[in-house]
């Protein structure tokens, strides 16, 4: 199994993985009384951060969103390092939402810091 | 109450949550009563236009109208050239919405692209409007008594069809954990439903068409709109109205054993209509229920009071009574003297002949003062001014002051002696003998044993200081006369008075009705007559105005309107009437400026004479339609009393059972007109003074609830919840169905409210009553004794907040010295109680006096309660934040809470500690983005409570 979108695999120099690619979980908004973490509200997000982006992997993030700010996805396969008692596995998630892409600069032949956000995983 | 689950979702340490947010038409067009605020509801019926819709079209043709039940639908766009439409719908078919109510919205024609739709248009019944919400801000709060609740949403895309004011506003949502999995969701629930109050717009060059909208519930129109003026329960015409009595008692300390009072409170007449059953009048004589048998024997004395009471100014007299057998022939009071043993005659020789006495007598040999054949009364007194201020004149022909018509001196010593009245001519006609007195055979030289010519055996026994002694019945002797023909203890001396003579009794004015025109009535008009009051008219019938009769068939007393008019009944013509022209019933031919009357009634305080309630036992009451009619005291009453007192609506109670201390009765027919109301009291049950707390005469027109708070002209007195209850459904138009009375509230005898916003209404009457009224998040409303006092119960405890379930708890101890003093001033109409409490007992050195009037409880100990309850309300009670674990999405104003939290060394300030919920605060953020900046999902409560005390 590798990263999908809507059953669609990245370029291959826009796979996520290793510094790119970051599984959140909802984190605590708080303590209880007896110190206890409280309050993580939501559903995991996926964060992909690339240094350096080819332009044909923007644009296959890009075509993605559209000209939508965010759009909901059918289907997202992602890592998720917390499964199978910290061994990690990958899940499939038939709900989630891709915000749109964010980049800092332009580079040679591609875009650098560039952000891509999917909030919203449920299974 | 929190259910385990939700108490349960509060504690987890993560969890989760969704919304969905919708749109539709305006409250007066959509019907939301099946939407319960944590109930579940499908908002997501929808189907298509089959054909072309423009803004001249009246009927909205679908594929199928299954589903739709709200009354009102939504149009979307098809394309950029259309718009979104709200639409009322009168009626529907299986394919097509009917009866068409459109508005393209404020300042816009049915032109160009509004109101145009094409086929396969979406139609639904809600407008989904989630994906342009970004956060939502819902607080609820209870103030004065009433909790309501507010939503602030933002977002961007903002449509001014949707969004636009007063539209009904969805919103729904969904948590997990459920049932303790955190993977699990809860089902969809309503959130809210309310309207859009307000909607702020804000757009920069980024165009996102940010916007904000306030939204409200069903308050907010409550808050805006006047409820029309009332008259709750049963409407007292006398309450406080002019009242006049036969008598008052003038020396309290008669029946300063009694148990009616204490102290020397005023006994007057106003006392019957002052809505405090701790107030009385008595009547200065003692009413007598028969007829006494009057006795022809002309000139008798007939009544001696010998000595006044200690501590009142010496007084005197002796009363005579006249009756001639022919009823023909008049005495007169010239051609006689008053003698004593102190009396110095000219004897003339040893057979008790003495033509006239010489010095130490009352001579009335002076101008004729005639006295009535049929029976009458005359006093000779020793202080004229002193006795008429003590008695009055009462039915005594004359009242003579002995002063004037002594010779020689005079005195009459109480402890014995006797008392004759001479004729001038030379003979005794009457003698009384009391007391210590020796026999001296007063005009016998012999031939009389005992006390001489006249009389036979003992003396009267001397009564106690202020009572009289006096015959049996008027005029009752025997030949020689005795101590048996007299009571010889008479605690109520009734000097001029004697049988059927001496009812006593109290009329009230209850005034003209006092109906006016408040706006001109033209000549033509034939709609609706608009008055100051609909009290006392009849639903349907004819009034008067100047010199016209006008007839009616429909009387609106929310908005008091006469409706469906003719004009010029009979001979009279219409004409103009200018504002303030006086509206009188005109009912049988006759112009009545008085009121209708269902009901009258009596209440005495329960007071026990021995181990009888001293109640009236015979009693009459008579309604008058007069301006001034004749009281019994009239001397022409006996014969003129019909000419001003209506004989068909006379009541006539006899043996009215002691053990009851209120009656009520209802004039024959069922209700009469009256301007006066009379009772008479022939006869107490302990045979006593006539003595009275309450009177009560209620209208026959008003509204009356009963205890359902349905029924109009039902005689119970209705709840304070139920007032609020007809007035929200009744008159703003809620469904009877959303009305919840967890407790009816106070009974209140009458409750009239005015014309003013219903908030302040409710306010009103809640703050009176020591109730409270919660708007739900949706159009539910719940009426319930007020936590803060909790006079009739405890709220049950639905949460206790712990280190476990909570972030964080902060405590206030508020200032302390606000308050010296409360006094409260309560009353209870329905018992007829007025009592005024204080706490503490003395004022404190530190704050003010608080003084709190117009409240209604059930009496004195729930009225202490409450001052105590204030009082310590007012003076620092602790003030508490709580931030919970989870989402507490179950947190409701008025629901009762305990803190269990060490915040202090000694750990003693929060264990187990009462508050009630004063507000909770949600912070909502929904995770949407804004622009590229990402805003993360997140939930944030805070409840605010203030400590209960009890």
């Amino acid at each position: 199994m590798a990263f999908e979108i809507n059953g669609s695999s990245p370029p291959d120099d826009a796979e996520p993985g290793g510094y790119t690619y970051r599984y959140i979980l909802p984190p605590p908004t708080g303590l209880d009384g007896t110190g206890n973490a409280v309050g993580a509200v939501g559903t995991p997000e996926v964060e992909l951060s690339y240094q350096s982006l080819s332009a044909a992997g923007w644009a296959y993030f890009v075509n993605i969103t559209g000209g939508s700010p965010s759009v909901d996805l059918s289907s997202l396969e992602a890592w998720n390092p917390y499964a199978s008692s910290g061994a990690g596995a990958w899940e499939t998630y038939t709900t989630a939402v891709m915000h749109r892409p964010t980049y800092e600069r332009t580079g040679w032949g591609g875009y650098e810091g560039v952000r891509i956000r999917f909030t919203g995983l449920e299974a | 109450m929190a259910t385990a689950d939700e108490l349960a979702r509060t504690e987890a340490p993560a969890f989760d949550f969704q919304m969905r947010f919708y749109v539709s038409g305006p409250r007066a067009w959509v019907s939301t009563a099946n939407i319960i605020a944590g109930g579940a509801y499908d908002p997501s019926p929808s189907t298509e236009t089959t054909a072309g819709v423009d803004a001249t079209s009246t009927e909205i043709p679908v594929d199928s109208t299954a589903g739709f039940t709200t009354g009102a639908i939504v149009i979307a766009p098809t394309d950029e050239y259309e718009e979104y439409e709200v639409i009322s719908y009168g009626s529907k078919d299986a394919d097509s919405f009917n009866e068409l109510t459109r508005a393209f919205g404020e300042g816009l024609d049915a032109g160009f692209h509004h109101g145009v739709h094409a086929a396969g248009a979406a139609v639904s019944e809600w407008a989904e409007i989630t994906g342009w919400v970004h956060t939502l801000e819902l607080g609820l709060e209870e103030a004065d008594a009433i909790a309501t609740w507010r939503a602030e949403l933002t977002g961007t895309g903002y449509n001014s069809r949707l969004m636009a004011q007063d539209n009904a506003l969805l919103g729904m949502w969904r948590f997990r954990p459920a049932n303790g999995d955190l993977s699990l969701w809860t089902d969809w629930s309503v959130a809210f439903i309310g309207y859009i109050k307000t909607a702020d717009v804000d757009d920069s060059h980024k165009q996102e068409k940010a916007w904000r909208l306030d939204v409200q519930g069903v308050a907010q129109y409550l808050a805006a709109s006047d409820a029309p003026a009332h008259h709750f329960g049963q409407t007292d015409l006398a309450a406080g109205k002019s009242v006049r009595v036969s008598g008052v008692l003038h020396d309290p300390y008669l029946e300063r054993g009694s148990g009616e009072y204490v102290g020397y409170p005023s006994l007057e007449g106003d006392n019957l209509v002052d809505g405090d059953l701790g107030t009385v009048w008595i009547s200065d004589d003692v009413p007598t229920v028969t007829k006494e048998q009057r006795f022809a024997n002309r000139f008798v004395i007939n009544e001696v009071y010998l000595q006044a009471p200690p501590g009142q100014p010496d007084l005197q007299w002796l009363e005579l009574f006249y009756k001639n057998q022919d009823g023909e022939t008049e005495g007169d009071l010239k051609y006689y003297h008053v003698v004593n043993g102190g009396t110095e005659f000219n004897w003339v020789d040893e057979k008790h002949e003495f033509p006239a006495p010489v010095a130490n007598y009352i001579n009335l040999d002076k101008k004729g003062r005639p006295m009535d054949p049929d029976g009458g009364f005359a006093i000779i007194c020793s202080n004229r001014p002193r006795f008429e201020e003590r008695w009055g004149v009462g039915g005594a022909l004359h009242v003579l002051d002995w002063r004037d018509f002594q010779i020689g001196t005079w005195t009459v010593n109480p402890a014995g002696g006797f008392l004759a009245w001479f004729y001038q001519n030379g003979a005794v006609e009457s003698i009384v003998w009391w007391g210590t007195a020796v026999p001296q055979k007063f005009g016998a030289r012999g031939e009389f044993d005992g006390y001489g010519p006249g009389w036979t055996g003992a003396t009267i026994p001397t009564p106690p200081a202020g009572h009289s002694f006096r015959r049996l019945n008027a005029g009752q002797l025997t030949s020689p006369d005795s101590a048996a023909n007299f009571l010889a203890d008479e605690p109520n001396p009734t000097p001029g008075l004697a049988g059927d003579d001496n009812p006593e009794w109290f009329s009230v004015d209850l005034g003209a009705l006092g109906i006016e025109l408040v706006a001109e009535l033209a000549i033509d008009e034939v709609d609706e007559l608009q008055l100051n009051a609909t009290l006392g008219l009849l639903p349907a019938g004819q009034v008067m105005i100047d010199a016209e009769v006008i007839e009616y068939t429909g009387r609106d007393d929310d908005n008091d309107l006469l409706t469906g008019l003719t004009r010029g009944v009979g001979v009279t013509d219409p004409a103009v009437h200018p504002v303030e022209s006086s509206v009188i019933p005109y009912e049988d031919g006759l112009a009545v400026d008085a009121h209708l009357v269902r009901q009258v009634r009596w209440r005495r305080r329960p007071v026990l004479n021995g181990t009888t309630y001293v109640v009236p036992k015979t009693f009459k009451v008579f309604f008058s339609v007069q301006e001034s009619p004749i009281y019994p005291d009239d001397n022409d009453w006996d014969d003129e009393w019909r000419d001003h007192w209506d004989e068909g609506a006379l009541i006539s109670v006899v043996d009215h059972p002691a053990a009851a201390t209120e009656w009520a009765g209802v004039p024959p027919g069922g209700t009469t007109r009256a301007r006066h109301v009379l009772v008479n009291i022939r006869e107490m049950s302990d045979g006593g003074r006539a003595k009275m707390n309450e009177f009560h005469v209620y209208a026959a027109t008003g509204e009356v609830l009963d205890g359902d708070g349905e029924a109009e002209g039902a005689t119970e007195a209705p709840y304070s919840g139920e007032v609020i209850k007809y007035l929200l459904v009744n008159n703003f138009g809620l469904d009877e169905s959303q009305i919840t009375l967890t407790d009816q509230g106070i009974q209140v005898g009458a409750l009239p409210t005015t014309k003013a916003r219903y908030m302040q209404v409710f306010k009103d009457i809640l703050r009176r009553t020591g109730c409270a009224l919660y708007f739900g998040l949706d159009e539910a409303v719940e009426h319930r004794f007020s936590p803060w006092y909790p006079l009739r119960g405890l709220p049950e405890v639905d949460v206790t907040w712990s280190r476990s379930n909570a972030r964080r708890v902060s405590v206030t101890r508020p200032e302390r010295h606000n308050v010296s003093q409360v006094r409260l001033r309560a009353m209870n109409d329905q018992d007829d109680l007025i009592y005024e409490v204080s706490y503490p007992p003395r004022p404190l050195a530190i704050g003010s006096e608080l003084i709190i009037e117009d409240m209604v409880l059930g009496g004195p100990t729930e009225a202490c309660l409450m001052a105590e309850q204030i009082f310590r309300r007012k003076n620092g009670p602790l003030r508490a934040t709580v931030i919970p674990s989870g989402p507490a999405e179950w947190v409701r104003p008025g629901q009762r809470h305990l803190i269990t939290w060490t915040v202090d060394q000694e750990g003693t300030l929060l264990q187990g500690a009462n508050f009630v919920v004063k507000r909770v605060q949600f912070g909502i953020n929904l995770g949407k983005a804004t622009g590229d900046a990402h805003q993360r999902k997140s939930w944030d409560c805070t409840v605010t409570l203030d400590e209960l005390i009890f």
